[in-house]
């Protein structure tokens, strides 16, 4: 193989790249954008629920026993200031229960216990939320239910530090930018083929091995440095550099073996383009879990793309180290090697 | 300019069209993207915990908690499988009931079960889980809550769910993708081809061929959006105005594409155009799903002003007068917009041709 003949062409179609406005700079614009809404979006998850009392004086233990589960009592010192903290949004729901409540319920009574809501709380939401007033009036009614809930928490328990959308959007993104370019990797050899310079090169001393390699580093360079650029503007390098930059690397890989394949596939750019997509959707299934974590079953483990999503979700949100992704690691690579022998024959097949 | 040149050119588009990428790519990608929301809107993402129950014998428990319309139940054979739904986040909380803890219940006899929870599981979640779970046991106990409850809601009107929150951003993704796809690649399509030069060599000039793909794209754009209403059932009780407000909006989205159709040379060059263009034509949309971004920021793009109306009038039975500057606003961008294409044009004339 000939490395000045590589370093060559990648120099020609990254100019080329450049020189073309919608090639060259449009992703970079792209890039920044996932970049600003990354920053715009909440940095952090509001796990409780805080409501908010006027009326009767509940007992600190049962303010305390509601906090442990999650939902914050606050006493408010008047009804108007209830309202306003409701309507405000600084509670989800406010309660008003009159001062002689269980006086009255003693009698026989059935006094009236008002439930406010503000306007941005959802109709299924609001029966839910109905349910602490009715167990809260419940338990001041002083007839405990004779059950014990015993509980288990399975996998690693995050109360208190979950893992915001926005961080959980950045293995999204990565795995994004990593397989667009298995189109561009496709467009490079295709268009090429199109326009007759492939043919032109290759009566030229370059072998076609030098350049299926020169367009493979062209893409997975080009995957690779869009997806380091956007997890270091965010910051997110930072958590677990080597093992992020070793998985981003892997990921890199798969766009020359696919990239291959679709160009083998495709007879123009359009119907790369076409074919991009297909490949495009499936590679990114494996991201839904992440985003919804359950949403998928186990078959989504077939997809090779799963090993580099749940890679960098470990890395970046559960400090995974070597021990716990080594085998991601290597399933990537021998994947990525897989696929680039398949692509490169499939390839040197259809262009012969 | 000639009408009929006009017609003839658009009838021409109209049955070679269908087989393009592009065009096939602008009318499946919102049919595709509203069967999804409705998918995962009426599930995943309804924003109710998710709760699995596995029980011994008989229970009432799954009933009553289907009756609470605020939890999503997933009933289970075994343990194990309850565990693994848990682990893989499918499930909020799963809970294991044992034989006869109904009838304890009933008794008033000391009652135990087991919850697996979910690491991940927000705390507000859980919380929602358990308070309808007691809220089942005390109705299965027989007891009651003796107070009668007044439920007050403040402010005007009521959020929509997340699901109906998505419809003015699919109604958007159908007009823009039509609008701007169409015409676009079929222009840029001809350029490649060379077709263009060809047909300017007949009566028809640059600007007719022009018009008539962005006429082209305007009636599917027009087609697609109003199709996206359709199919969610949501022409609000002013279908005039939302005809009105789609109309122009169809009009701004062809104009663009014609846009972009006249300045870019290769389909790739407008795949990437369209891929570098998605977050601000979709912007307002998105901005919409996340309450807590200033919403300001939403106007600074130019297709709030499809969006914002489509959103008032569908959902809020907005009148004229609550969306009239935004359509006045959308004139002035289609005004704009007609200029630049036109001058455009002209300067981009002798390159093309």
């Amino acid at each position: 193989m000939d490395a000045g003949a590589v370093g060559t062409l990648i120099k020609k179609d990254l100019i080329l790249l450049f020189r073309n406005k919608a090639l060259g700079i449009m992703p970079h614009v792209f890039l920044v954008l996932l970049i600003v809404i990354y920053f715009i979006m909440p940095g952090t998850v509001n796990e409780k629920l805080k409501l908010a009392l006027y009326g009767t004086n509940i007992p600190q233990i049962l303010i305390d026993e509601m906090a442990e589960s999650g939902v914050e009592l606050v006493i408010t010192n008047s009804e108007e200031e209830l309202n306003r903290g409701v309507e405000d949004g600084d509670f989800i729901m406010g309660m008003t229960i009159p001062d002689d409540l269980l006086q009255r319920i003693s009698t026989g009574e059935r006094p009236e216990v008002k439930a406010v809501f503000g306007p941005s709380v959802l109709p299924a939401m609001k029966k839910a939320e109905l349910t602490f007033t009715e167990q809260i009036i419940f338990l001041l009614q002083g007839e405990p239910l004779n059950i014990r809930v015993e509980e288990k928490i399975l996998g690693p328990d995050m109360t208190g530090r979950q893992i915001p959308t926005r961080d959980r959007l950045i293995p999204i993104f990565a795995l994004f930018i990593i397989l667009m370019e298995i189109m561009g990797v496709a467009i490079l050899i295709v268009e090429e083929h199109e326009r007759g310079t492939l043919s032109a090169l290759l009566v030229t001393s370059m072998s076609m091995g030098s350049l299926l390699t020169a367009k493979a580093i062209t893409g997975i360079g080009l995957a690779f440095l869009q997806a380091v650029f956007v997890l270091t503007a965010t910051g997110i390098l930072i958590a677990n550099p080597l093992i992020l930059l070793t998985g981003l690397f892997l990921g890199s890989m798969l766009v020359a073996g696919l990239g291959f394949l679709v160009a083998t596939l495709g007879r123009d750019i359009m119907t790369v383009i076409a074919w991009s997509i297909v490949v495009l959707l499936t590679l990114f299934m494996p991201a839904f879990n992440i985003l919804l974590p359950g949403v998928m079953s186990d078959w989504v483990k077939i997809i090779p793309s799963y090993y580099l999503t749940d890679l960098m979700h470990r890395a970046v949100h559960f400090d995974a180290g070597w021990a716990e992704i080594w085998k991601n690691c290597v399933l990537l690579l021998t994947i990525d090697l897989c696929l680039m022998a398949v692509g490169s024959f499939a390839l040197r097949r259809r262009l012969a | 300019m000639s009408v009929s040149r006009i017609l003839s050119i658009l009838r021409k588009d109209l049955v070679h069209s269908p087989k393009s990428f592009h065009f096939i790519q602008a009318v499946f990608t919102p049919l595709v993207c509203t069967l999804m929301v409705y998918l995962l809107f009426g599930s995943v993402l309804s924003g109710k915990p998710s709760v699995g129950l596995v029980y011994e014998g008989e229970t009432e428990i799954s009933e009553l908690i289907r009756k609470t319309d605020f939890l999503r139940l997933f009933e289970y054979e075994s343990l194990d499988t309850l565990k693994t739904a848990v682990l893989s986040g499918k499930l909020d909380v799963g809970i294991a009931i044992p034989a006869g803890f109904d009838q304890d219940i009933r008794k008033e006899k000391p009652a135990q079960l087991r919850s697996y929870i979910w690491g991940q599981s927000l705390m507000k979640d859980r919380a929602v889980i358990f308070a309808g779970l007691f809220d089942v046991f005390v109705e299965l106990a027989g007891k009651e809550v003796r107070v009668d409850v007044k439920t007050i809601t403040l402010g005007n009107g009521e959020i929509k769910p997340l699901g109906e929150r998505f419809l003015p951003l699919l109604v958007l993704l159908a007009i823009m993708m039509s609008g701007l796809l169409i015409p676009a690649s079929t222009l840029v399509d001809e350029k490649q081809r060379q077709t263009l030069t060809a047909l300017t060599v007949t009566p028809a000039s640059f600007e007719e061929v022009v018009a008539a793909k962005s006429l082209l794209g305007f009636i599917m754009s027009f087609v697609m959006g109003a199709l996206t209403l359709i199919l969610n059932n949501s022409f609000g009780s002013k279908p005039g105005l939302l005809f009105l407000t789609l109309a122009m909006a169809a009009i701004f989205a062809s104009a663009f594409g014609a846009l972009a159709g006249v300045m870019l040379k290769s389909l790739i060059g407008l795949t990437n155009f369209g891929k570098s263009l998605i977050l601000i034509i979709y912007g307002p949309g998105i901005l919409s799903l996340f309450p807590k971004i200033p919403q300001w920021i939403a106007k600074l793009f130019p297709t709030y002003y499809i969006f914002n109306p489509v959103l008032e009038v569908t959902q809020n039975n907005a009148g004229i007068t609550d969306i009239g500057i935004d359509l006045i606003i959308l004139t002035i961008l289609i005004i704009a917009m007609t200029t630049i294409v036109f001058l455009v044009g002209r300067q981009k004339k002798p390159q093309i041709i």
